[in-house]
């Protein structure tokens, strides 16, 4: 597998989304696709054809697992690696969202410097 | 049988023999005599008897069981009568001139008659009851009817002066001795209730009889041979039957009063509860050895002049006189309780009953007394246990099971936080009651523990019938049995279900609001990071867009961390209200003012209505003005730019009504239910596009409520919303206002 490129980062909070942007758009240079909503990705993703997902959990209307379980549903997205990114920190709510099938969980606040590289040895670490 | 025993049977024994042989000594000395002498005694000492029998048995005919004494006797009576004719007609006494010596021989005929007949009939009298007057009456007329008979020369002739007994008369002594065989035999044979000792005595009696006629059969004259041995062996006869009848009898009371008196004595010694004999005036007459245990004296001690009240505490004294004074009127004493003071001073419980007995004209008191101790110690303890379970039942939910868990006992806690009436419970597992919450092996630790005997202590969650559920605080404890078995568990449980739920209230509201409070500072730590990196700093737009977003997410945090709190001290009922009457239409008026600001930043307009006269309410000037600014913000963020939210302040039934309304998109159904409820907004994006912190309308509820009020709304998808507070309005007369004072 090659190296990392293409993220959907789903958030909802327009603040979390526009520091994201700049960690990994402007220091991971990753080709990156933003979206407010679960609902938003769904129509985003086939065309996107990201590598990882990148899920905020606590979303209105669609939860960061109920977004993950119709982006399962796309042929674009049924096996695409995916990582929780959450304010929901406690070790049985993580272990929560590691029961779903993601490869690891982020926890709310993050290091918009270290982001990128977090990521990408999160990357490295299914591909090996 | 012992040493007096049988010095008592020897005794009888010679005395049964002894004393008619020294009488047919004496006879037949006084025969070689004087034979009319002879024969007068011979006939006396029978008559005698037959006299003395029927005199001793008619006198105690009332305490016998049997009427074959009585029977016996009143025959006798009448047969001795018939006897003292007999000696009386005879010539030789000169009573009668026209006596003679048939006459005699037909009256003794007539008597030996009787006698078999009577010794014939009398087993088959034995058990029943005869009335001893009509016995008599029906004895003497068949007497009267003989003599009448005899002298009025119908009956036949017994004697031929010269000639000697007439064949009637022989052939009268082989019947008579006929039916005293046939008497004999039925005496033997019959199985009634007669002593074995009056069937010995009266059969021998019998078998003289039977020989003394043999022997008259023979006589020729009045004072031959075989007279002679006729008369001495009916001695022995009659001697027989006296001893049986009088001798027997007379002994027999007296043996067991003997008896009676030993074993009663026996029972008063041995006895394990107390007896006393005292006087009128409470002196011991007598004491048994329980009596003197029960006290700690002796029993000499007690009856060298100790008296009843020397026992009787202070405290009985009352109660003692009159349960006396109760005695003297009613001659018994019911069974009461008292105490008695022992030797060494302490106390002992006693309950006492008895009566009133009077020996030879003096009055005692005869009283059984029960050492009591154990049972009023049973009793108190009983008590002491019967309350402590009352205050067991009153605080816990209590349950008994048997070894498999069956449920024995259920008390009114444990049927009413189950939701199961009693009789559902009982006999039923107490797994009917298992929740889904624990695992297999959480169940697997308490039945081991308790199994080895020891007590369990936890908390476990339990189902309710309904489906509901509860918490308990529970202590199983094991009981043991002697062989140190549990044979059965008491469990004893508190509802802890409110505490577990508000500790799973605060659990969820820490694990929620720690959400909250990461959100904001992630935007900011991030925001600073890169502004703290430098990567930003060639372009200031993007710096620039950094900061704020820092400073906007820093405001909102401190916004969330003041309603957190907040939030806290309503819920703890630790926020202090100020309550005085308020104009609430000013205080309208002044909100808006203070809100006019930020509902500029959304381009929204407020408007009051119904704020032109005052109204006033009981309330906390500030704690209101929040309520009102949580209201006007949330409308104004929902409201569409350029929109209005209305104001207005109505009365309805007694209450002050603040409304807001706004035009904007509405609660959504699903939504309103939970609305109320702490970090929660109809869409959650609009918590962060619109801000907020997701607790205020929380915090509105618990101020309103604080203050007697409701908080409630109406809403429309697509239209709007309003959201009103009803506060109770205070009466006019009621209302103290501040003076207003000129300066």
């Amino acid at each position: 597998m090659a190296d990392l490129k293409k993220i959907l980062h789903v958030e909802d909070d327009a603040d979390i989304l526009e520091v994201a942007r700049m960690s990994l758009e402007v220091i991971g240079q990753f080709d990156l696709m933003q979206c407010s909503s679960g609902k938003e990705s769904l129509k985003t993703a086939p065309e996107f054809k990201p590598e990882l997902l990148l899920l905020d959990a606590m979303m209105p209307e669609m939860s960061g697992i109920e977004t993950l379980l119709e982006l399962r549903k796309l042929s674009d997205c049924a096996d695409t690696p995916v990582v929780f990114m959450t304010a929901k920190a406690q070790p049985e709510e993580i272990e929560g969202f590691m029961a779903t099938g993601a490869i690891s969980v982020i926890t709310k606040p993050f290091d918009p410097m270290t982001l990128p590289d977090q990521i990408r040895s999160i990357w490295e670490s299914i591909v090996r | 049988m012992n040493t007096r025993e049988r010095l008592i049977v020897t005794i009888f024994i010679s005395q049964l023999w002894l004393t008619p042989a020294i009488l047919a000594l004496l006879l037949i000395v006084i025969a070689q005599s004087d034979f009319l002498s002879f024969h007068t005694m011979a006939q006396r000492f029978a008559v005698m008897i037959s006299f003395v029998m029927f005199a001793f048995v008619w006198a105690t005919r009332d305490y016998r069981k049997n009427q074959f004494l009585l029977f016996l006797a009143c025959g006798y009576f009448w047969i001795g009568t018939l006897d003292l004719v007999h000696v009386l007609v005879y010539e030789r006494m000169g009573f009668f001139i026209e006596a003679n010596e048939n006459l005699s021989v037909q009256t003794w005929i007539s008597a030996r008659y009787s006698e078999a007949l009577l010794l014939l009939a009398a087993p088959f009298t034995a058990t029943r009851q005869r009335n001893g007057h009509l016995l008599l009456t029906a004895f003497g007329i068949v007497a009267v009817g003989l003599v009448t008979l005899i002298f009025s020369g119908q009956f036949p002739t017994a004697f031929i002066e010269g000639q000697g007994l007439t064949d009637f008369r022989v052939y009268s002594d082989y019947l008579i001795i006929l039916i005293l065989a046939f008497a004999l035999f039925f005496l033997i044979r019959h199985p009634s209730n007669i002593l074995k000792d009056e069937k010995v005595l009266i059969s021998a009696a019998i078998i003289f009889t039977m020989c003394a006629e043999l022997f008259f059969s023979f006589h020729v004259s009045f004072d031959d041979r075989s007279s002679l041995v006729g008369h001495i062996l009916k001695t022995f006869a009659y001697w027989f039957i006296f001893q049986a009848i009088v001798i027997n009898n007379l002994r027999k009371p007296f043996s067991d009063l003997h008896a009676l008196q030993d074993y009663t004595r026996s029972l008063f010694e041995d006895s394990v509860t107390g007896m006393t004999l005292c006087r009128a005036d409470g002196t011991f007459v007598d004491v048994n050895p329980a009596f003197a245990r029960l006290t700690g004296y002796t029993v000499d001690e007690l009856k060298s002049g100790m008296s009843y009240w020397t026992l009787t505490p202070e405290h009985h004294l009352e109660q003692e006189k009159s349960v006396v004074e109760n005695l003297s009127h009613t001659g018994k004493l019911d069974p009461y309780e008292k105490e008695h003071i022992r030797k060494d001073g302490s106390l002992v419980p006693v309950r006492i009953s008895g009566k009133r007995v009077v020996h030879d004209g003096e009055t005692f008191n005869l009283s059984t007394v029960e050492d009591i101790s154990e049972y009023v110690k049973g009793k108190k303890t009983s008590a002491e246990l019967e309350f402590q379970k009352k205050a067991l039942d009153e605080h816990a939910i209590v349950s008994i099971t048997d070894v498999k868990g069956n449920i024995t006992y259920a008390n009114d806690k444990f049927c009413e936080i189950s939701g199961y009436p009693r009789e559902e419970l009982l006999g039923q597992n107490h797994r009917l009651l298992k929740s889904e919450e624990h695992s297999d092996e959480f169940f697997k630790n308490l039945w081991r523990t308790i199994a080895n005997g020891k007590p369990w202590h936890g908390e476990i969650k339990n189902s309710r019938k309904d489906g509901g559920y509860y918490w308990v605080e529970a202590s199983i404890v094991p009981f043991l049995n002697e062989q140190g078995k549990p044979d059965k568990y008491v469990g004893i449980r508190t509802d802890i279900t409110a505490r577990k739920d508000a500790e799973r209230a605060k659990a969820e509201f820490v694990s929620t609001a720690s959400h909250e409070l990461r959100t904001p500072l992630t935007s900011i730590k991030g925001a600073l990071g890169l502004i703290k990196s430098g990567t930003l700093d060639d372009n200031s737009d993007k710096l620039r867009s950094m900061v704020n977003i820092a400073y906007n997410n820093s405001e909102r945090l401190v916004l969330l961390i003041n309603d957190i709190l907040d939030m806290e001290k309503l819920e703890a009922g630790k926020m202090r209200f100020r309550m005085e009457p308020t104009d609430i239409a000013a205080l309208l008026e002044e909100a808006v003012a203070a809100n006019t600001g930020y509902g500029d930043e959304y381009g929204v307009t407020f408007t009051c209505f119904g704020t032109d006269t005052p109204a006033f309410v009981n309330v906390d000037k500030n704690r209101l003005m929040q309520v009102m600014a949580n209201l006007l913000s949330n409308a104004t963020k929902f409201s569409p730019r350029d929109g209005v939210v209305e104001v207005s302040l109505t009365r309805r039934d007694g209450d002050i009504r603040i409304s807001v309304k706004d035009y904007g998109s509405g609660i959504p159904e699903e939504a309103q239910e939970t609305i109320f409820e702490k970090f929660t907004q109809a869409d959650s994006s609009d918590q962060r596009q619109k801000g907020g912190t997701g607790l205020g309308l929380s915090i509105v509820r618990m101020i309103v409520e604080e203050h007697d009020g409701h908080v409630g709304f109406t809403s429309t998808v697509d239209e709007g919303t309003t959201f009103y507070v009803d506060l109770p309005e205070m009466e006019a007369k009621s209302v103290q206002l501040p003076l207003e004072t000129e300066e």
